[in-house]
C-alpha cells in the first residue's frame, strides 16, 4: 500500500491490454495480407494460430528463468560479453522497427490529415508523448492503455458495424474462397504475417516479466493474441467487403479508406477521425513497447538506469523515423521485401531457437544454485 | 531548471511555428460541383461552382445569387484547380464536392480515366459525389441551374438522385470507387447516371428564376450512360435503368401491369400498379459446355396500390393469378433490357462475370479477356416471383361493383 | 461540556499527543515556567498580553486565598463568566479555607468544565483558547475554566454544493460543531477523532478522523505524516493545507477531495478514507480521494439507482464537454472543414462571413470574457451581482452578434461548455476543466484534432501516473478492478453495492453481510 516511487508492476489485465493495442495497432494503420486478396483473412487465421504458438515458445523461455528478461536470458545463455552483444543487435532492432512503426503513422497523418506539415513535427509530437509515458514507467503505460482499451475495442467494433449499415459492405467480394489454393495464402503467412504483427510479440520478452502473477502469464497471453487476431480477422473482413479486392490493392491505408464510406442518418459521416484515433493509440502502444524494450535493452548493457536514457532515444528515434526511407514507396517496399526476411526472421525466431537449447542446458545445471548465480 | 527551460522552448518552438496546415473558414470557398468540358486549347475546361455562403445564412436571407462558377481550361484538374484563384478570391476547397459533371465528349473522346485517378489519389475528394454524364448542353452550365428550393444546385441534384433512387430507382448508385473498381474489373463494365437541362439554360441561371412558380430550366435526371473501360459508349432509357437496378439492388419502385396479356381487356387498356417493397436478387454465370449462360433470380414483395381490373382482391386465387401476372410481366421486362444490353453495347454492366469470377473461378480466369464477347452471345434466364402482400386500406375494388359493360 | 467536546477530548487525551503550547511558544521566547507567586505570574501575563484590550485580569478572593481570573473577554461568554466564576467565590467564602487547587475547584466550581494548567505556556494557551484560567495565591498550578462560548454561526444549508433530495445541513467553521453534526450521524465508538495543531502563527486546530475497524493503517499513518510534517506561518482554511499534503502539486486536478456536506464526508468515512477537518472553515477533506469521486454527488445515494446512473455518465459526457467542446470547434473550422457535414459547414461558414478574427482569437476572447464574467460574478455584492448577468447576456449575447464581432455558433459554443463545466457535483474540479480547456484551444490552433487528441493522451498519462496518498488516481478503472465498478460510473442498487472500494484497502471490506435483495412476499397459492 505504502508508496513506492520507482514500483514496476504491471497487472494481467494490463498485459492484455497492451497486447492487444499492440496487435491491432499497425494493422490498424497498414493492413495486413493485403496480398492473398480476398483469403487475406484466412491467411490471418492460420496465422494467428501460429502467433499463439510463437507466444507460448517465448513465454516458455521466459518461465526458465522466472523474473528475467529476454535480455537477461541472452546473458544466461550467451555468457556475459556474448550475450551483452545480441542484446546490443536486439537494441537496435527494437528501435528501428518503432521508427518503421512511428514512420507508418507520420505517413498517414501527412498524407490524409496534415499536407502541409512536416513530417518532422508529427514524428516528434508523437515521440514526446511516447518518452514522456516511458519515463513515468511501465505501470503508468500499462494504465494508460487500460483508459484507452474500451474506446480502441468499440470504436473498432463499431466501425465494422457502421460500415454495414451504411450498406457499403458486400460480403459476396469475399468469394471465391481459396481460389488458387492454399499455396500463395502460405507464402504470405511465412515470412510476413507471422513476423509482422505477431512475431513482434518478442519485445513482450521484455515487459512480461513485469507481470505481478507471472504464473498465469501464458494462459492470458495466448488468449489475448487470439482474441486480437479476431478482431484483426474482423478487420480484415470489413476492409475486404467493403472495399472489395481491387481497390483494397490500390489503397495505402485500407481501414481509413473504408471508414471514410460510412455515411449514417446523414449525419455520421465523415468519421476518419475515429480511425485515426484507433490508429494513434495503437501506435503509442506499439513505439512504446518497443521503445522501452530497447531501452530495456540499453539499462541491461551500460547499467544505467533506463530513464536517464529516455529523452536521448527518444530524439534519435524521432529524427530516425525521417531518415530511414526517402519516400513512402521505399518505406513500404522495405516493409515487404528486406524487413521480414533479414530483420524479423532471425530475430523473432532464429535466435530465440538458437538460444533456447542454451537456455534449457543451462538452466538445468545451475537448479540448486541457480539462485544465487542469477542474481548477479 | 535547466530542464524545464528545455522542455518549454521545445513546446514553445512548436506552437509558434504551427499551424501549416490550418485556414480560417472565411479564407475558404467551398466546391460543390465540379465541371468538366472539353478544352478549346488545352485539354479539358474545368468548372467550379462553389457556395456563397452569406447567401445562405438563414438570418438575413439576401438576394445575391447562393452560388458563382469559375471556369479555366488546362491539362490536369490539380493543374487547374489550383491555378483557379486567378479568379477567384479565396482558397477552394474540394471536399464537399456533391457532383461531377462530365461532358459526354470528355466521356467519349478522352475516356475519363486520366482526371478520376487524381481525384481518387487525392484525400479531398471523398468517396460520395455523384458522377454525372451531361448530355446536350455543355458541362459547365449544370453547376449553374437554380433550383428554388434546394438553393445550392449541386445539392439539389445529390438529393434528387438519391430520393429517385429511393422511389423508384433510376441511378445505379455509382460512387468514384465503384466507378473505378468497375472499370479495372474483368467482370463488370462501370455505369454511371446522365442528367440533361430543360428548358433554357441561360434562363435558369439568373437567380431571378427562383421567383418563378414554373422554373424555366431544371435539371432532369438521364438513364445510364454505360461505359467501355473509361470511355462512353451509349445511354440506357429511364425505364432500362430501372430494370438493370433490378437485378442489381433495387430499393423500391412501381410497375403497372396490364390486366391481361390478349383479349377484351388488353384492348380496354385496364392495369393495376404494383410498389415494390422488398427485393432481392441473385444473379449467377456458367458455362454448360462451351456456351455461356446467365442466370437471375428476382424475389419481390410488392404492395397492391391500384386496381382496375374486374377481379375480387378478397379471394386469395385473385393474389395467386395477379402474382402470376406480375411476375411475368417483370421477367420479360428485365430480359429485355438484358438482351438489349447484350446487342446495343456487348457490355457486362451487371456483374455477370464478376458472378461467374466467384463461382467458377477457374472459367473466370480463362475468359476474363474476352468476357463482353462472351457476355453478348450468352443466353439469359431470368426467374421472377413476384409476391403480393396486401393491397392497401381496401379490398375490393369499387370498380368491380359497377355495372358490367354492355357486351356481357 | 458537549458530548462532542468529550468524545474529542477523550481521544486527544488517549492518544497522548503532544501539548501543542510547549513547541508553539517555545520559539516566541515565552517562559514556561509557573511561579507559585501570583503577583509574578500575573505579571508576566499583563506584560504578554500589553496591549490587549480584550484581556483582562480581575483579582477576586477565594476563601483566604488571593486569586485572580484571567480572560480575554471576546473569547467567552462574559455573563456566563459573571454567573459562574465572578459570583461563586463570594456566596461560598465564610467556610473552611480550602488546602489546594484541587479542593477550591471541587469548593466552587464542581459544575464547570475544567483542566489544570502546570506550566504558564499552558496558561496562555487556556486564555486564548476561551477558558477563564483561575490561578490562586501559592498553588503550583492554575485552574482553568471551561465557560462556554461565544457566538458562532448557525448550521445552514450548504451554499456550494446544494442537492434535491437529501439532507440540508453544511458545515459550519466551528470544528466542534462539525464534529458533532458528524458523530450525529456515525454512532460508532470506533469513530475516531485526533487532533493537533497546524500553523505557527495561527495555531489552527486540525482533526484527523477516521473509523480505526474499516480504515487502512498504511493509508492512515501516511495521513498523520504528512500533517506532521506541515510547517506553515498560517493556517485559514482547509484549503491552506491542501497544497501542503498532495502527493503533486503541479496538477491541474484536485487531489483532495473537498465537501461541506457532513453527509458526504460520513459516506466517505464509511467507505475507509481519512477526513481532516480545519478548525475556521466549512469544508472538511477527504483523503485519498480518486478522480470518480468528483463525479459523485451524495444524492446519488438517495435517488432510485436508475437515475443516478443516468446522471453519472452525463456528468461524465459533460466534463468531456467542458474540456473538448471549444477546441473541437476550432479544430474542425480551421483544419479539418471536411469533417463536417456539407449543410452544417456552409451555415456554419454563413455565420463567420464578416467576423474580422481567427477563430482561435474569437473563442479565446469569449472564453475570457465569461471568465471574467465569472468571476466578477462571484465577487460582486450580491446586490449587484443582477447586473452582471444582465450585463454578460446583453453584451456578450446580442451585441456582440449584431456588431458582427463574433458568430452565433460561438457564442452557443461558449455558453454551452460554460454549462457543462458547472455539472461536475465539486467545484474545485470544474476549475480543472476551466484551466485546460485553453491549454486545449492552442493544441487545436496549432495541430488542429490530431493536436487534441495528442493533448487527451497527455492528459490521461498524466492522470494516470497522479496518486492520492499512494491510491491510483484513476483507481478501479485504471488499474482496473472489476469488483469495483458498482460505483463508479453506474451506482448498483444498494444491495448490490456491499463491497467497500478495494483501492483503499478497506480493513473490513464488506458493508453488510448477506445479500438482502428485496423481494415481494410470496403470493399465496403461488404455484413457486
Amino acid at each position: 500500500m505504502k508508496q513506492q516511487k520507482l514500483m514496476e508492476k504491471l497487472s494481467l489485465w494490463q498485459l492484455a491490454v497492451l497486447l492487444f493495442t499492440f496487435e491491432i495497432g499497425s494493422v490498424a494503420v497498414v493492413g495486413v495480407g493485403n496480398d492473398s486478396r480476398q483469403d487475406a483473412w484466412i491467411a490471418v487465421a492460420i496465422s494467428t494460430l501460429l502467433g499463439a504458438g510463437i507466444v507460448s515458445f517465448y513465454i516458455m523461455l521466459l518461465k526458465r528463468a522466472p523474473g528475467k528478461n529476454l535480455f537477461e536470458l541472452m546473458t544466461i545463455s550467451f555468457g556475459k560479453w556474448l550475450g551483452k552483444g545480441i542484446g546490443l543487435l536486439y537494441v537496435f532492432y527494437f528501435f528501428y522497427i518503432a521508427e518503421r512503426v512511428l514512420r507508418d503513422f507520420c505517413e498517414l497523418i501527412t498524407t490524409v490529415i496534415f499536407e502541409n506539415t512536416p513530417i518532422e513535427i508529427i514524428s516528434i509530437t508523437m515521440m514526446g508523448v511516447i518518452a514522456y509515458m516511458i519515463y513515468l514507467g511501465l505501470e503508468v503505460f500499462g494504465r494508460t492503455g487500460e483508459i484507452f482499451i474500451p474506446y480502441v475495442f468499440t470504436f473498432t467494433i463499431l466501425i465494422g458495424f457502421a460500415t454495414f449499415f451504411s450498406g457499403e459492405m458486400d460480403f459476396k467480394n469475399l468469394l471465391p474462397v481459396m481460389a488458387e489454393g492454399i499455396g500463395p495464402i502460405i507464402q504470405h503467412i511465412f515470412p510476413r504475417l507471422l513476423t509482422f504483427p505477431y512475431g513482434e510479440l518478442i519485445t513482450f520478452m521484455v515487459i512480461i516479466p513485469y507481470v505481478t502473477q507471472f504464473k498465469k502469464v501464458g494462459k492470458v497471453s495466448v488468449i489475448t493474441v487470439l482474441v486480437s487476431g479476431m478482431i484483426i480477422i474482423y478487420g480484415t473482413v470489413i476492409e475486404i467487403a467493403t472495399l472489395g479486392t481491387e481497390q483494397l490493392g490500390r489503397t495505402v491505408f485500407p481501414l481509413l479508406s473504408a471508414a471514410r464510406d460510412i455515411s449514417l442518418l446523414e449525419f455520421i459521416e465523415r468519421v476518419d477521425l475515429v480511425v485515426v484515433f484507433i490508429v494513434m493509440f495503437g501506435i503509442i502502444t506499439k513505439v512504446s513497447v518497443f521503445f522501452f524494450a530497447g531501452l530495456k535493452g540499453l539499462e541491461h548493457i551500460t547499467n544505467i538506469p533506463y530513464r536517464y536514457m529516455v529523452l536521448p532515444m527518444a530524439t534519435i528515434i524521432s529524427y530516425g523515423t525521417i531518415l530511414i526511407s526517402d519516400n513512402f514507396a521505399e518505406h513500404v517496399e522495405e516493409g515487404i521485401r528486406f524487413i521480414p526476411q533479414y530483420m524479423h526472421v532471425p530475430f523473432q525466431l532464429i535466435l530465440p531457437a538458437l538460444f533456447a537449447p542454451l537456455l534449457f542446458w543451462r538452466t538445468k545445471n545451475q537448479k540448486k544454485g541457480s539462485g544465487h548465480h542469477e542474481s548477479k | 531548471m535547466k530542464k524545464r527551460t528545455l522542455i518549454l522552448m521545445c513546446i514553445l518552438s512548436l506552437t509558434l511555428t504551427g499551424c501549416w496546415d490550418s485556414t480560417e473558414l472565411n479564407d475558404v470557398s467551398i466546391v460543390t460541383g465540379i465541371a468538366i468540358d472539353p478544352g478549346k486549347e488545352k485539354r479539358y475546361r474545368l468548372t467550379v461552382g462553389y457556395v456563397n455562403a452569406s447567401m445562405l445564412s438563414p438570418q438575413q436571407p439576401t438576394e445575391g445569387a447562393p452560388v458563382s462558377i469559375m471556369s479555366l481550361e488546362g491539362n490536369s484538374l490539380p493543374e487547374i484547380s489550383a491555378r483557379m484563384n486567378i479568379g477567384v478570391s479565396r482558397k477552394l476547397v474540394f471536399s464537399h464536392t456533391r457532383a461531377l459533371y462530365i461532358n459526354e465528349e470528355v466521356a467519349i473522346n478522352d475516356g475519363v480515366g486520366s482526371f478520376l485517378d487524381s481525384l481518387e489519389r487525392n484525400p479531398q475528394f471523398r468517396n460520395d459525389f455523384n458522377i454525372l454524364i451531361t448530355k446536350g448542353d455543355p458541362a459547365e452550365k449544370f453547376p449553374t441551374i437554380n433550383d428554388p428550393v434546394e438553393k445550392v444546385p449541386s445539392l439539389k441534384v445529390q438529393k434528387q438522385v438519391k430520393s429517385l433512387l429511393e422511389g423508384w430507382g433510376g441511378d445505379p448508385r455509382v460512387r468514384l470507387t465503384d466507378f473505378i473498381d468497375a472499370i479495372v474489373s474483368h467482370g463488370r463494365s462501370p455505369v454511371a447516371s446522365s442528367v440533361t437541362i430543360k428548358g433554357d439554360p441561360e434562363k435558369g441561371k439568373n437567380v431571378e428564376s427562383n421567383m418563378m412558380t414554373k422554373a424555366p430550366a431544371r435539371i432532369m435526371l438521364g438513364g445510364i450512360a454505360v461505359f467501355k473501360k473509361d470511355k462512353l459508349s451509349g445511354y440506357l432509357s429511364m425505364e432500362d435503368t430501372r430494370n438493370y437496378l433490378w437485378t442489381q439492388k433495387l430499393e423500391s419502385t412501381m410497375v403497372t401491369i396490364p390486366c391481361a396479356n390478349h383479349g377484351k381487356e388488353q384492348k380496354e387498356k385496364l392495369f393495376f400498379d404494383l410498389a415494390i417493397t422488398n427485393n432481392k436478387s441473385t444473379i449467377k454465370a456458367f458455362y454448360k459446355g462451351d456456351q455461356p449462360h446467365l442466370k437471375v433470380d428476382i424475389y419481390s414483395e410488392a404492395r397492391l396500390t391500384s386496381m382496375q381490373c374486374k377481379e375480387d382482391l378478397s379471394k386469395k386465387e385473385t393474389y395467386l393469378d395477379l402474382e402470376k401476372k406480375s411476375s411475368k410481366y417483370v421477367k420479360d421486362m428485365i430480359v429485355a433490357t438484358i438482351k438489349k444490353v447484350q446487342n446495343e453495347f456487348g457490355l457486362d454492366i451487371f456483374g455477370f462475370g464478376e458472378a461467374l469470377y466467384r463461382q467458377d473461378y477457374k472459367k473466370a480466369k480463362e475468359v476474363e479477356d474476352k468476357w463482353n464477347e462472351e457476355f453478348a452471345r450468352a443466353d439469359v434466364d431470368v426467374n421472377v416471383h413476384v409476391a403480393i402482400r396486401r393491397s392497401g386500406i381496401r379490398g375490393k375494388s369499387f370498380l368491380s361493383e359497377l355495372p358490367a359493360s354492355e357486351e356481357e | 461540556m458537549s458530548l462532542s467536546d468529550f468524545l474529542f477530548k477523550r481521544r486527544k487525551n488517549k492518544k497522548g499527543n503532544k501539548a501543542p503550547e510547549e513547541e508553539i511558544f517555545q520559539k516566541d521566547n515565552i517562559s514556561k515556567e509557573y511561579f507559585k507567586s501570583l503577583n509574578k505570574n500575573k505579571k508576566s501575563l499583563q506584560e504578554l498580553f500589553k496591549d490587549t484590550f480584550d484581556f483582562s485580569c480581575d483579582d477576586i478572593k477565594l476563601g483566604e486565598s488571593k486569586a485572580c481570573v484571567c480572560y480575554l473577554g471576546t473569547m467567552l461568554n462574559i455573563n456566563s463568566l459573571t454567573d459562574k466564576v465572578l459570583n461563586v467565590p463570594r456566596e461560598t467564602s465564610e467556610t473552611k479555607n480550602p488546602k489546594n487547587i484541587e479542593e477550591i475547584r471541587d469548593r466552587y466550581f464542581p459544575t464547570i468544565a475544567f483542566e489544570y494548567a502546570e506550566t504558564f505556556h499552558k496558561v496562555v494557551w487556556h486564555i486564548l483558547n476561551g477558558f477563564a484560567v483561575i490561578m490562586v495565591d501559592g498553588q503550583g498550578k492554575a485552574l482553568s475554566l471551561e465557560i462556554g462560548n461565544i457566538e458562532k454561526r448557525a448550521i445552514t444549508e450548504p451554499s456550494t454544493q446544494t442537492i434535491i433530495r437529501g439532507p440540508k445541513e453544511a458545515f459550519t467553521e466551528d470544528i466542534n460543531t462539525n464534529i458533532s453534526l458528524i458523530r450525529k450521524r456515525i454512532k460508532n465508538p470506533y469513530l475516531t477523532f485526533e487532533s493537533s495543531y497546524i500553523g505557527g502563527d495561527t495555531k489552527t486546530t486540525i482533526a484527523i478522523g477516521y473509523i480505526s475497524t474499516i480504515t487502512n493503517e498504511d493509508i492512515l499513518n501516511e495521513v498523520r505524516e504528512r500533517i506532521e510534517k506541515i510547517e506553515l506561518g498560517a493556517v485559514l482554511d482547509s484549503g491552506n493545507i491542501e497544497e501542503m499534503i498532495v502527493d503533486k502539486s503541479f496538477t491541474p486536478f484536485p487531489l483532495v477531495f473537498n465537501t461541506e456536506r457532513p453527509d458526504s464526508i460520513c459516506s466517505h468515512l464509511l467507505e475507509g478514507k481519512v477526513i481532516l477537518i480545519v478548525d475556521g472553515s466549512p469544508f472538511v477533506l477527504a483523503v485519498p480521494s480518486i478522480f470518480t469521486d468528483f463525479f459523485q454527488s451524495s444524492e446519488d445515494y438517495y435517488q432510485p439507482f436508475l437515475m443516478p446512473s443516468f446522471i453519472r455518465i452525463i456528468r461524465y459526457m459533460s466534463f468531456m464537454i467542458a474540456l473538448v467542446l471549444p477546441s473541437l470547434y476550432v479544430a474542425l473550422s480551421t483544419f479539418h472543414q471536411e469533417l463536417m457535414p456539407t449543410q452544417l459547414l456552409v451555415s456554419v461558414q454563413a455565420q463567420r462571413e464578416g467576423v474580422p478574427f481567427p477563430a482561435v482569437i474569437e473563442i479565446f476572447m469569449m472564453e475570457l470574457t465569461f471568465e471574467i464574467m465569472r468571476e466578477a460574478g462571484v465577487r460582486m455584492p450580491r446586490a449587484v451581482g443582477q447586473t452582471v448577468s444582465i450585463v454578460g447576456a446583453l453584451v456578450i449575447g446580442q451585441a456582440a452578434v449584431e456588431a458582427g464581432l463574433v458568430s452565433n455558433v460561438l457564442v452557443i459554443i461558449v455558453a454551452f461548455t460554460a454549462i457543462a463545466s458547472f455539472v461536475s457535483p465539486i467545484y474545485s474540479f470544474s476549475i480543472a476543466t476551466r484551466l485546460l480547456r485553453f491549454v486545449l484551444i492552442l493544441c487545436a490552433a496549432v495541430f488542429g484534432l490530431y493536436g487534441v487528441l495528442l493533448f487527451l493522451i497527455v492528459m490521461v498519462i498524466h492522470l494516470v501516473s497522479l496518486r492520492s496518498f499512494g491510491v491510483p488516481y484513476l483507481a478501479s478503472v485504471a488499474p482496473f478492478k472489476l469488483s469495483d465498478q458498482d460505483d463508479v460510473f453506474l451506482r448498483l442498487p444498494a444491495w448490490a453495492n456491499q463491497r467497500r472500494p478495494s483501492y483503499l484497502f478497506p480493513k473490513a471490506p464488506n458493508k453488510e453481510k448477506r445479500k438482502q435483495r428485496p423481494s415481494p412476499p410470496p403470493v399465496k397459492g403461488g404455484e413457486k
